[in-house]
């Protein structure tokens, strides 16, 4: 087997490894490595190593794909999409994993404040801001003896928390997902 | 986390790398538009940055799609294959002279302050 087609066997491994890409993009990238390898062999260089500055087709792929996932998720505006790509990198990225976690910690509590608002459309008389000798609860409790202190002005309490947390659970996402952009790739 | 000694010099080394070949690279294409060999030649000749194909490409593509850098295809009749030319873009320009003069500004009293047991 040739140096030359070495190079070819990789830059199809390549080429396999990118086809998530746009076409234009995945030509421009194999396009460029090929005049990179190209290059460095008629120099004199062995393809063991022209190729072995680029590593693995698929580790090298990698880079260029997980810059791609996360341009997309970001550009999408769409917080599932951002979830999604976060939890890919969340094996290899304590940022992906902290911003995931703070998204499904807002996103928890917001959930709870609409199905106390729900509840509260149906039952009036189980939500609210209780008081009591226990301290105080929003939402519903099993206590008794406490007092509901707000009333029908727990509705704005309520959909204030829903407000706070859809916009920190967003936020936790967009920053992770930035951060992560950030940091690769590099090595 | 392992303890600090357990870091090779490689580590180490890579690890300070990270933040400084994007700055170098932004650099030297501030001398006129290059091709990826001839920058990763470049980076390692005048830099001293011992850093890997599988680094800088990525690492061009990324700038190239953050608007920093901008690239163009030239033929050129030395060449058997056409060549993607980089150079910095006005953006690039203002993100350089900001890293520039953070990097300058650290690494000055970074320096005083390593050496001043020498004194």
């Amino acid at each position: 087997m040739t140096d030359y087609t070495d190079i070819d066997a990789w830059l199809d491994r390549l080429d396999q490894a990118l086809l998530r890409l746009p076409e234009d993009e995945r030509a421009d990238i194999i396009g460029e490595t090929r005049g990179h390898l190209e290059e460095r062999l008629d120099a004199g260089l062995t393809s063991t190593s022209a190729l072995a500055g680029f590593g693995r087709a698929e580790a090298y792929a990698r880079a260029f794909l997980d810059d791609y996932a996360l341009t997309q998720a970001l550009d999408s505006r769409r917080s599932l999409a951002m979830a999604r790509v976060l939890f890919d990198f969340a094996g290899r990225s304590l940022v992906a994993m902290l911003g995931l976690i703070g998204f499904v910690i807002f996103s928890a509590t917001m959930l709870a404040a609409v199905v106390c608002i729900l509840v509260k459309l149906v039952k009036p008389g189980l939500v609210g801001l209780w008081s009591g000798p226990n301290g105080v609860v929003l939402g519903m409790t099993s206590h008794t003896g406490m007092h509901d202190v707000l009333g029908n002005w727990v509705y704005a309490v309520l959909l204030l928390l829903v407000i706070i947390d859809a916009a920190l659970a967003r936020f936790s996402l967009i920053f992770a997902v930035k951060g992560v952009k950030g940091r690769e790739p590099t090595t | 986390m392992p303890p600090a000694a357990d870091k090779s010099p490689d580590t180490r080394r890579t690890q300070m790398y990270k933040g400084v070949i994007e700055l170098a690279l932004m650099s030297l294409l501030e001398d006129g538009a290059e091709y990826g060999l001839r920058i990763l030649d470049g980076l390692r000749t005048r830099a001293g940055l011992d850093l890997a194909e599988g680094t800088l490409y990525p690492l061009l593509h990324r700038l190239e799609k953050g608007g920093l850098i901008v690239a163009e295809w030239r033929h050129e009749a030395e060449a058997s294959h056409p060549r993607k030319y980089y150079r910095l873009t006005p953006e690039g320009a203002a993100e350089l002279k900001a890293q520039s003069d953070i990097w300058l500004d650290m690494t000055g009293r970074l320096n005083a302050f390593l050496r001043r047991g020498a004194k």
